[in-house]
């Protein structure tokens, strides 16, 4: 049905009855123009364009690009990423293979450790990890130094080292998820192939297991790549310090006085090709796995036996969870609940001072704590609407080429939060549309940042509807926008809530995006622990992390109660 | 009031099988009648009930509900504003309400009072003999009870036209037996326009008043069940409805066709002006073994039968009946006997065809 013809005659027909529907679906694309297509151009168009004066060049591209100092923080990026996706990789394929194949004791909680490595920002760990191996005040460093008597610890996380072990550690369960579900449906009989031919068992695992499993492990490794080269907080918190930037460091000291919106569009580009096209490699890769597994059942298997390496490994594989999740949690609780922190979490010196302190009697972390429930809660029914609407739209064909929306909607999958603030910070710093220093332009990056959760989550959903449902409404004398309202919505009601949940999580901790856009006035949590980390003041950083990470273990169990296992899985594919 | 006319409506399908779903068809449907779309799959009957229910623009043509266009290439009144119900394969009942609501649905969206909504409701749960289930869910509900639930729901609203898609194809053989019934009861109570898809021609016969019968997005032929069994207007509607044996044959005079040189004598009722190759349909149950008397010539015989020879290739007991496939001389055909007649396979067979039985069409 072609909406655009329908429309006039009916309304002559019937001068009672105009039908309202169009205006939502076109409303919902211009929303999507100005979330998604006006950043993007914007970021690009001004790339080229002469500072304060107007008139295209490349001379950004030029200054960006062969300027020395800014030369090094590119390199330092590449160094960070193919480190953090390599140890990740080292580190999550054998975690894959023990939690999943294997009889090694605990597999279940150390499951659910990794998980929740997997839903803590990086950022929060690297607090945690100042908090841990600071060089002079860091628990570790000062547990070391009162055996050794030295003055310095060893450990010193402000540096690119301590950078690339606290972003690997989060990184770990891409590799994991990847490869651990490549392993449940790998079918036994090729392993057992290879026995019964009488190869060994470390033989099997090189020659069989592991081939099989290596574009899950390649998966992995973009996916982290990709995570860390587009990472802002944890590289701010050690790095800026540290003096050794990166990409992303970088492009936030460009937004410093003087601001170069500039040469910072155009140094972003790298940023953005670069994710564009390992993407497409990733795609490749697990659109082929699929092939592969072909053929396998998931369920009932045999274990591998481990016999005496039953607890070695175990030992190796509590490593992770214990670095990113277990020290780190206990040191941002214990830090929340000690008066100060470098005394140490010892009687007299325990409160919970900083949590009345942040929800009560500091406005300032109290309107931050507000700003995040609220822009996280307006962002994720914002972007749950326009993902059902554009969904509807395509998956219905309300007009022709209506499909190609659904590409628009994916669009911010491929951009990195940062990039997407400066093209957001470009388009809307200036008239038509002056939003910068209101709530609106967080809002807007959150909404665009996230909508590609939301819409994959939706638009699967919205196909599996049966169209019967909605023409028989139709028949009854609804129109289409009633028949969206009391049928598809209702049908929807689980995946709505999911995709709801899908962007409010990461909404309320996101730091990369909100830190170009945000003022004092329209502080969030994030930007509020950037601040305090960067004034020393850790007991409220760490009362604030504690926060995000209870709102966030305490929506994540509820969903998974209410919906069911499998409702995370859409954000990792 | 809801005449239906609908002519010359066209309606292709883009991409890859860019075939006429619906190629230029006519047809009337009066006021209160009951029309059934018959045909195999993919003739093009689910597109012209979706073209009728307004979910599809046509190409070419129109349709008009008594003096209202409501279809053509440039203006389709939307589904909500057509006043037809429509009963959808897959029932379409809604999961996320119960019966009552689901039927009350209609009632809502026209915005009548609640108790008014109520006591229509409960007056059509009671006409399906759904009353005791109202509060039930559909996932709580068989098959059959949820077609019922379909039912009320399309009819409750009074609709000026009800369309049913293969209502009837997810029933199980018993049940189907008494809807069929149940879907005529409505009609004959309400006095609605019908129309009826389905593939099935038992249905299309107990249901509907005329039957249009479709093939690669064209009508075939409309008539009652009676005319189109009779009076089949070519091999294909006398294949589809109630099977027949189609022999190459030639006319030679308005009465009479030749079959491998024997003269057969056939019904009176084909306008064949041209004389030349025809089509003979023969159903199986009406042709009959004849005794062997070693003196009969083959063709017409004076006791008004046409004789034929033919060698048994192959039997199957059925219990009821015995299935013979006969081959005359280079034509094979069906023949059902009744199981008393038992043949051996290879022997030689006479068989008498009444005159009535032999029925020609166009030659294909």
């Amino acid at each position: 049905m072609n909406q655009a013809t329908t429309t006039a005659p009916r309304r002559v027909e019937r001068a009672g009855s105009f039908d309202p529907g169009p205006i939502f679906f076109i409303g919902a694309v211009v929303v999507l123009a100005i979330l998604v297509i006006v950043p993007l151009a914007w970021l690009l168009w001004i790339s080229i364009q002469v500072p304060d004066a107007g008139g295209v060049t490349v001379h950004n591209y030029v200054v960006a690009f062969t300027t020395s100092i800014y030369l090094r923080p590119i390199v330092n990026s590449l160094i960070l990423a193919v480190s953090v996706a390599t140890i990740a990789a080292l580190l999550g394929t054998p975690l894959a293979w023990l939690i999943s194949r294997t009889d090694m004791p605990g597999r279940k909680p150390l499951r659910a450790l990794i998980t929740a490595a997997f839903v803590t920002p990086s950022f929060l760990g690297a607090e945690a990890w100042i908090l841990l191996a600071a060089p002079n005040s860091g628990w570790i460093n000062r547990a070391i130094t009162s055996f050794t008597h030295a003055s310095h610890g060893p450990l010193n996380i402000f540096s690119l080292g301590g950078a690339i072990f606290v972003m690997a550690l989060y990184n770990v369960p891409y590799t994991f998820t990847f490869v651990a579900s490549g392993l449940e449906l790998l079918p036994v009989e090729l392993e057992d192939a290879s026995s019964t031919l009488g190869g060994s068992a470390w033989r099997t695992m090189r020659s069989i297991t592991l081939p099989l499993v290596m574009p899950a492990i390649i998966a992995g490794f973009i996916m982290s790549f990709l995570e860390a080269i587009a990472e802002f907080g944890t590289p701010a918190f050690l790095l800026i310090p540290a003096r050794a930037q990166v990409v992303t460091t970088q492009l936030y000291l460009f937004f410093q006085f003087p601001v170069r919106t500039e040469l910072a569009a155009a140094y972003a580009m790298p940023l953005l090709a670069v994710t564009l096209l390992l993407l497409m490699v990733q795609r490749r890769i697990l659109g082929r796995r699929k092939y592969t597994m072909v053929g396998g059942k998931g369920g009932r298997r045999r274990l591998v036996a481990l016999g005496a390496w039953r607890w070695p490994m175990l030992g190796f594989a509590l490593l992770v969870p214990l670095c990113s999740v277990l020290l780190p949690y206990l040191a941002l609780l214990a830090t929340s609940l000690s008066r100060i922190w470098s005394a140490g979490p010892v009687p007299g010196n325990l409160t919970l001072y900083w949590y009345r302190w942040a929800i009560v009697d500091n406005p300032e972390t109290r309107r931050a704590i507000w700003h995040s429930l609220e822009y996280g809660a307006i962002a994720a029914t914002a972007a749950t609407v326009i993902a059902l609407l554009i969904a509807y739209t395509g998956n219905r064909k309300l007009f022709p080429g209506a499909q190609a929306l659904g590409i628009v909607c994916m669009a911010p999958f491929v951009v990195p939060g940062i990039v997407l603030a400066i093209g957001i910070y470009a388009a809307y710093s200036h008239p038509p549309l002056l939003l910068y220093g209101t709530a609106a332009i967080l809002i807007i990056a959150f909404t665009t940042r996230f909508l590609p959760i939301a819409y994959s989550n939706l638009n699967t959903m919205v196909a599996a509807i049966n169209t019967d449902l909605e023409n028989a409404a139709r028949t009854l004398g609804a129109t289409r926008i009633r028949t969206l309202r009391t049928i598809t919505a209702p049908l929807l009601r689980r995946g709505l809530l999911a995709s709801w949940l899908l962007v409010f999580i990461p909404a309320i901790r996101e730091l990369s995006s909100a830190i170009f856009l945000f003022t004092p006035r329209t502080a969030t949590m994030t930007t509020q622990i950037f601040d305090f980390s960067d004034a020393g003041n850790y007991e409220g950083v760490s009362t604030l992390a504690i926060l995000i990470l209870a709102i966030t273990l305490v929506i994540v169990s509820v969903a998974y109660r209410f919906l069911g296992k499998d409702f995370m899985e859409t954000k990792s594919t | 009031m809801a005449r239906i006319e609908i002519a010359g409506l066209t309606k292709s399908y883009v991409g890859r099988n860019a075939a006429r779903a619906v190629d230029a068809i006519d047809l009337s449907i009066a006021d209160g009648e009951v029309m059934a779309l018959v045909g195999p799959s993919g003739c093009g009957k689910t597109t012209t009930l979706q073209l009728l229910a307004g979910f599809l623009k046509p190409d070419a043509g129109t349709i008009a509900v008594g003096e209202r266009v409501v279809s053509s290439p440039k203006h389709v009144v939307p589904p909500e504003k057509r006043r037809m119900s429509l009963i959808f394969q897959s029932y379409a009942v809604w999961p996320h309400m119960t019966v009552f609501e689901n039927v009350a649905y209609g009632l809502h969206v026209m915005k009548l009072s609640r108790s008014e909504i109520e006591d229509r409701t409960t007056k059509v749960l009671q006409t399906v003999r759904m009353t005791d289930l109202a509060q039930r869910y559909p996932s709580e509900l068989s098959g059959g009870q949820q077609q019922r639930v379909a039912l009320a729901r399309a009819v409750v609203v009074n609709p000026e036209t009800l369309l049913l898609d293969e209502p009837l194809s997810n029933l199980d053989a018993n049940l189907r037996e008494e809807m069929r019934f149940e879907i005529r009861r409505i009609h004959d109570t309400t006095g609605i326009t019908m129309v009826y898809v389905t593939h099935d021609q038992t249905e299309a016969m107990v249901a509907a008043d005329r039957i249009a019968l479709m093939r690669a997005g064209k009508i075939a032929q409309v008539g009652t069940a009676h005319d189109i069994y009779e009076k089949p207007a070519s091999a294909f509607v006398a294949t589809f409805v109630g099977g027949t044996n189609t022999i190459p044959a030639t006319l030679v005079d308005p009465h009479t066709v030749d079959f491998g040189g024997a003269k057969l004598k056939v019904r009176d009722d084909f306008d064949a002006a041209a004389r030349g190759p025809v089509t003979l349909c023969i159903r199986p149950h009406e042709i009959g073994f004849a005794e062997w008397t070693g003196e009969d010539g083959l063709g017409y015989r004076e006791n008004g039968t046409n004789r034929l020879a033919g060698t048994v290739l192959r039997q199957t007991y059925l219990g009821d009946a015995r299935d013979y496939l006969i081959d005359l001389g280079g034509t094979q055909i069906r023949v059902a006997a009744p199981p008393t007649v038992d043949r051996t396979v290879g022997s030689t067979v006479h068989l008498d065809v009444p005159v009535e039985a032999c029925r020609i069409v166009p030659g294909d």
